[in-house]
């Protein structure tokens, strides 16, 4: 039907479409340019030949992304479910809680957060003021994992509230009149229709997590993710055009993610509803 | 949240827009008669005032304001110093490569310096604009530092030398070698820099002491060198808490780790906040030591400003501000030649002329081949090793694959039972693009109700 459009409405929407062409477009062109020349603009695909060098690199990346994403869904699922069944008033005080956090920068609150973690940090402390063994956290995977689940926790929440929020009342209801019980509704009625929330907020918080680079460089020690790695190639060593190729192969390898990941959840809603 | 991305890329927008159009009002309402001169400096790297009256320097000031001051009071000319900062040479170098971006000084530092002439990237001083360059010790004029050659490009600004700092609650033995930071005692406790040029040089001086071999400098463009090098990080790597940049602060200071290499200046911050903490300078093979010197980028549009400045920042007051607050070596000597300098004759601040001269090396830029070799070496040193984990994955990944395959196939089956009637439709619609007035109302109908109640519709 979106041929049917006034005219009007197509201009009312041509800034964002300039926008996407500027600022989304363009780049991913100009990122498979670098991608598949050499530095002195000649064509090659040598470029992409790296992906071996760094497989372990992407595949710890992934992984990470992955457990976090998680971690996210586990905490934020019921969170959100929670807040969507508060008054209003309380909702918007607990829904600018969640937000708050956002309100800083992402380096100042991953910088705390080394502090937090560190063995001469705030927990430590706080376990030997206790008289309980100390735990080492900083530098690890585990920090890493923390630093991505603190940070990207919102996205996952804010998404899913949306969603719940917007599920209304008599839905409920009809369903409780149907004989379902309170296990049954939520697993019949609820959470199918809370899925596009979900997966927005996996796509949120996995794409972030898996191409982050400065978390892993305060939190993980001596470990570099891919992230890291792009960053090396365009900041240190000035070589456009494999940092280029790699993010093109980032790019691919989390829109395959995505694609399976939303095939999962079409094929999910389908059988449900069939 | 489709709704809130939207909102956040037009806020995106708008704020884009203002900032646009605030840095163009600044050029429009820029008056003729008021000069600009940009300066690009390192963060943290010249006194702002901000120690007045509580340090020790009796010199303390906003060195900036001061020029503008100083300018308006000798060519009664307003000048307005648009400052700066960037985070690392390399950084610096992309910015001026890509041309994006109109500096008059920039303050890079030995090797960079090294590569710009190399490249042509720097204009030639004009010195007799430049008279308080005679305030600049001799060894910075002489063969002692090799970056600029013929001392045509750049006059220098401050300078140092690289050590061992460590904390002497947790280290007791000798750490004035490069080996203290291969010692398994201090697993975990150790920090490297982040970045391949200091952390190669640290290694490259180990080789060349464990060898007794002088002819591995941390210069050499001797490829084999190199990988012996790396084999020495890798070896290392186990020991190592972190590859830190700024982070080295904090962490010494907390006593999270224990040794660092670190360049003197760094090294008195973190001395001053905490007490435990020692420097050494090393003893027994080169260390690296460095200048960040002002230059003028080719094409910059102010050069006789751009020289005026310089030679303010060469003036007695002014170099002593600046050693003073940041903490590294002046190479002015009308400074360290005052005993009221808080460094004065300080050895490791100002080691002695024989030794600069033949335990330091300063970077000189590499040949492109050894840059390459550096930093695949260097992704080989930080990337990933997953070991037996890796299987695991590879093996999950090919399990979703096939699932997917599965659910693929097995919806194409589907599709062939229901899914085709829309396939349908699609045709019909591009065969018979103009359709009566009927038909359209009959499609928007259909396009309302669900596949199957269309099908029996339509077989009616």
């Amino acid at each position: 039907m979106n041929n049917k459009k006034s005219l009007g409405a197509k201009l009312v929407g041509a800034p964002y479409y300039l926008w996407a062409a500027i600022f989304t477009v363009v780049p991913i062109c100009i990122v498979m340019y670098y991608s598949f020349t050499d530095s002195n603009g000649n064509f090659t695909i040598n470029n992409l030949g790296q992906i071996g060098a760094y497989m372990d690199t992407f595949i710890l990346s992934i992984c990470l992304g992955a457990v976090a994403t998680a971690i996210c869904l586990v905490i934020a699922y019921p969170m959100a479910f929670i807040i969507s069944q508060m008054p209003a008033s309380k909702q918007r005080i607990v829904l600018i809680l969640v937000m708050l956090p956002m309100w800083i920068n992402l380096l100042l609150r991953t910088y705390s957060l080394m502090n937090i973690l560190e063995d001469e940090g705030i927990i430590n402390n706080i376990l030997s003021f206790l008289n309980l063994p100390a735990i080492h956290l900083i530098n690890t995977k585990t920090a890493v994992v923390i630093g991505m689940v603190y940070n990207f926790l919102p996205y996952m929440i804010l998404p899913i509230y949306t969603v719940m929020s917007r599920i209304e009342t008599p839905v409920l209801e009809a369903s409780k009149d149907l004989g379902s019980n309170w296990f049954q509704t939520f697993l019949r009625v609820v959470f199918p229709l809370s899925i596009p929330g979900i997966m927005s907020g996996i796509t949120m918080v996995f794409v972030p997590s898996v191409s982050t680079f400065y978390i892993s460089q305060k939190l993980g020690g001596t470990m570099e993710l891919i992230g890291d790695t792009i960053d090396r190639q365009f900041n240190r060593n000035n070589d456009f055009n494999s940092g280029a190729a790699l993010s093109f192969i980032l790019m691919i390898m989390i829109f395959i993610c995505m694609a399976v990941m939303n095939k999962f959840s079409d094929d999910g809603e389908e059988t449900i509803v069939v | 949240m489709k709704k809130f991305a939207l909102v956040l890329k037009r806020m995106s927008a708008l704020m884009l827009a203002v900032v646009v159009f605030c840095s163009i009002s600044t050029f429009a309402f820029a008056k003729d008669d008021e000069l600009e001169l940009n300066v690009y400096n390192w963060g943290e790297y010249i006194d702002d005032g901000t120690d007045e009256g509580a340090s020790s320097c009796e010199y303390s000031k906003d060195v900036i304001k001061a020029f503008e001051e100083y300018y308006k009071k000798t060519y009664g000319k307003t000048v307005k110093v648009n400052y700066s900062t960037f985070e690392n040479n390399e950084s610096l170098y992309t910015k001026l490569k890509m041309g994006g971006a109109n500096y008059d000084v920039i303050v890079p530092s030995d090797y960079m310096i090294n590569r710009f002439i190399k490249e042509g990237m720097l204009e030639e001083l004009d010195f007799s604009n430049i008279p308080n360059y005679a305030n600049i010790a001799d060894t910075f004029k002489g063969d002692a530092w090799n970056y600029d050659p013929d001392h045509k490009y750049s006059v220098p600004y401050l300078w140092g030398t690289v050590g061992i700092v460590y904390n002497s609650e947790y280290v007791f033995g000798d750490v004035s070698t490069w080996n203290a930071l291969w010692n398994e005692e201090y697993k975990n406790k150790i920090l490297m820099f982040n970045n391949p040029r200091d952390t190669f040089a640290i290694a490259l001086a180990k080789l060349s002491s464990d060898k007794n071999n002088q002819n591995i400098t941390i210069n050499t463009n001797d490829l084999t060198y190199w990988d012996e090098a790396y084999k020495l990080l890798e070896e290392q790597k186990p020991l190592v808490q972190a590859y830190v940049t700024d982070e080295v602060f904090n962490k010494m200071e907390k006593g999270e780790a224990w040794l660092a290499p670190c360049y003197y200046g760094d090294a008195l911050v973190m001395m001053e906040n905490n007490d435990k903490l020692k420097f050494t300078s090393i003893n027994n093979s080169i260390a690296n030591k460095y200048v960040d010197a002002f230059c003028i980028p080719k094409g910059a549009k102010n050069k006789k400003l751009a020289e005026e400045f310089i030679n303010f920042m060469c003036t007695k007051e002014i170099s002593f501000a600046n050693a003073c607050y940041t903490g590294y070596s002046s190479p002015n000597k009308l400074v360290t030649e005052d005993s009221t300098f808080p460094y004065y004759q300080d050895p490791n601040g100002y080691p002695a002329d024989h030794r600069l001269e033949n335990s330091y090396e300063e970077f000189l830029w590499l040949n492109p081949e050894t840059q390459a070799k550096m930093d695949e070496l260097w992704g080989q040193l930080k990337k990933a090793e997953l070991g037996f984990l890796k299987w695991i994955v590879i093996i999950v990944i090919a399990l979703v694959i096939i699932a997917l395959v599965y659910v693929i196939i097995t919806r194409i089956k589907k599709g062939n039972d229901s899914g085709l009637y829309e396939d349908d439709e699609d045709e019909e619609e591009e065969k018979t693009p103009v359709l009566s007035r009927k038909e359209q109302k009959l499609a928007e109908e259909q396009e309302n109700y669900s596949p199957i109640l269309a099908e029996e519709d339509k077989l009616e």
